[in-house]
């Protein structure tokens, strides 16, 4: 895990998702990648009248060569985190594309969601962890610091936890205390081959001990009563598997994965 | 990498892709897990007593299993002598591509042995469990016995999404690599349309995690020529390991263009690293 993507809102200043992304990667040991999307809105510019269409496209032009510009700050800032490898690129497309087609290159990505996070915010994290193809830490504005001491696991026994679990391994291996969280037996929890002992035999046989939680696995409830555990537990970081139902619907995201989104009060780790 | 998975075509003796995985995952310190696959006997023929014939043949596979299951502790003994501090063993039920796909989840990378004549190393399959597998793979060649090094590794790249995420994937070890050749293609594909400045490079990324390389430019433009050009290529450099993305556009297309990723998993004589 060490490439570590973030994308940014705003080139002058970086707070909130890309300060915890490089307290991370200086953490970790990591290089950061940040990237910014200067799209030129040409839906608007068509649609305007000659002398406010040229008008807007100076504007993104200038916005564009600031946001080029910005590579030396940027860097400078970074380096500040203690973050020894950095790099700052600019893109032509939308935040979702543009993360999409640099996850590639990384190990993970963190994004941001807002304090009451809409549907379709919610839905925007769940394209880009169904479509991208690697794990992402989420989190929400105050949450600058990253912290591994206490790690609670949410459990559900499906291909998707196995492989979250999997790439939050060097997580983990810094963790004092991990929390499995399992619950097996409903409808959205039902378990295609992994059992909770799966997990706790893998865990172990990379020498990590940890502590396990029962919970009900009704979806009406699970979502709470995850974040509950973890609570409890004092974790600082939640790992859970981030499953769709079909690819072909609206990357409907399920319940518990929706309820953790918008409710979790630390950052998530997700892999879909 | 943390886990590595060997595909154990027999449990009497270790083979070829279980010593290598074993050889790699000692040099990443990483766990090793022989996984032996029972796939499901198909009756060719439904003529006869045909209600017989599914419980003999499905008794006759759990024998397979359980006899490949009774393995367990000499696998756990070759493994401790090996040097191989975590390693597991499994019997899995399924065909191979499923299966070891399922029991790649928890894994890094698959280690597979390629055969032309042996259903579990054609061509084909390689190219499914590369695909449906959605993880790197090792392919070592048939009764390959050397031990698993990688002084020299070379990488061919053309800049395609699949190319990126296989030497992304082998980063670590190009960093464990004396010698590092990057073959550079022709892009196969227009860019991925995203014009990002400064641009995400190969060469970028081998250099910004300290792996040093000296560059080849791959002759040809032609899909069907690559494959050739790449093995001889590796040959001439005298590599321990070929690293390339596999399967540039759907695999039928590849098949039906004669493309690079079959040519190589056809014909190459040194273990390979792949990615799709």
């Amino acid at each position: 895990m060490h490439d570590i993507l973030a994308p940014a809102r705003q080139f002058s200043q970086w707070k909130s998702s890309v300060e915890y992304a490089a307290r991370l990667a200086a953490a970790i040991d990591g290089s950061l990648t940040a990237i910014y999307s200067a799209v030129t809105p040409t839906d608007v510019i068509d649609a305007a009248p000659a002398p406010l269409a040229q008008e807007i496209m100076e504007i993104c032009r200038d916005e564009a060569a600031a946001a080029l510009g910005a590579g030396s700050a940027f860097a400078k800032w970074a380096h500040g985190y203690g973050v020894k490898s950095c790099t700052w690129h600019v893109a032509d497309v939308a935040e979702e594309t543009a993360v999409a087609a640099a996850a590639k290159w990384h190990d993970l990505v963190v994004l941001e969601r807002p304090d009451a996070p809409s549907a379709s915010h919610v839905g925007e994290i769940g394209r880009i962890l169904l479509g991208a193809d690697v794990p992402c830490i989420i989190v929400s504005p105050g949450m600058v610091v990253p912290a591994f001491d206490s790690i609670a696991i949410a459990w559900n026994g499906t291909v998707e936890s196995a492989r979250a679990l999997h790439a939050a391994l060097p997580l983990l291996e810094r963790a004092g205390r991990i929390l499995l969280i399992h619950g097996e037996g409903g409808t959205e929890w039902s378990a295609p081959g992994f059992s909770a002992d799966a997990a706790a035999s893998y865990l172990r046989g990379h020498r990590l001990n940890i502590e396990r939680c029962r919970i009900d696995p009704d979806p009406a409830v699970a979502g709470r009563e995850i974040l509950a555990s973890a609570a409890r537990h004092d974790a600082r970081l939640l790992v859970m598997g981030a499953y769709g139902r079909t690819r072909l619907s609206e990357w409907m995201l399920g319940g518990a994965t929706r309820h953790a989104l918008q409710h979790a009060e630390i950052p998530l780790f997700m892999r879909h | 990498m943390h886990d590595i998975l060997a595909h154990a075509h027999s449990y009497a003796t270790p083979t070829a892709a279980v010593r290598y995985a074993g050889g790699v995952a000692r040099l990443l310190g990483a766990s090793l897990t022989g996984v032996y696959v029972t796939e499901p006997i198909v009756p060719v023929s439904a003529i006869g007593p045909a209600a017989i014939i599914p419980e003999i043949y499905s008794d006759e596979v759990q024998r397979e299993a359980a006899a490949a299951a009774a393995h367990a502790p000499g696998f756990a003994q070759w493994a401790s002598d090996s040097g191989i501090s975590n390693a597991r063993w499994e019997v899995r039920s399924g065909f191979y591509a499923q299966a070891l796909a399922a029991a790649g989840i928890w894994c890094d990378a698959l280690v597979l042995e390629s055969n032309a004549s042996a259903a579990w190393g054609t061509p084909s399959l390689l190219g499914e469990i590369l695909i449906s597998g959605g993880i790197p793979c090792f392919v070592v060649p048939q009764d390959h016995d050397q031990p698993a090094t990688f002084d020299t590794v070379v990488v061919a790249s053309h800049g395609s999404t699949e190319a990126v995420r296989a030497v992304h994937a082998a980063l670590p070890l190009l960093q464990k690599a004396k010698h590092v050749v990057l073959l550079h293609g022709q892009p196969a594909d227009a860019s991925s349309g995203i014009d990002w400045k400064p641009p995400f490079s190969v060469t970028q990324h081998l250099l910004a995690h300290g792996v040093r390389f000296v560059e080849r430019a791959l002759q040809t433009r032609e899909a069907a020529q690559a494959g050739a050009q790449i093995i001889e290529s590796a040959r001439d450099a005298r590599a321990d390991l070929l690293v390339m993305g596999a399967y540039g556009r759907t695999r039928f297309s590849e098949w039906v263009l004669g493309g690079a990723t079959r040519h190589v998993l056809e014909r190459a004589r040194i273990p390979l690293f792949m990615r799709h």
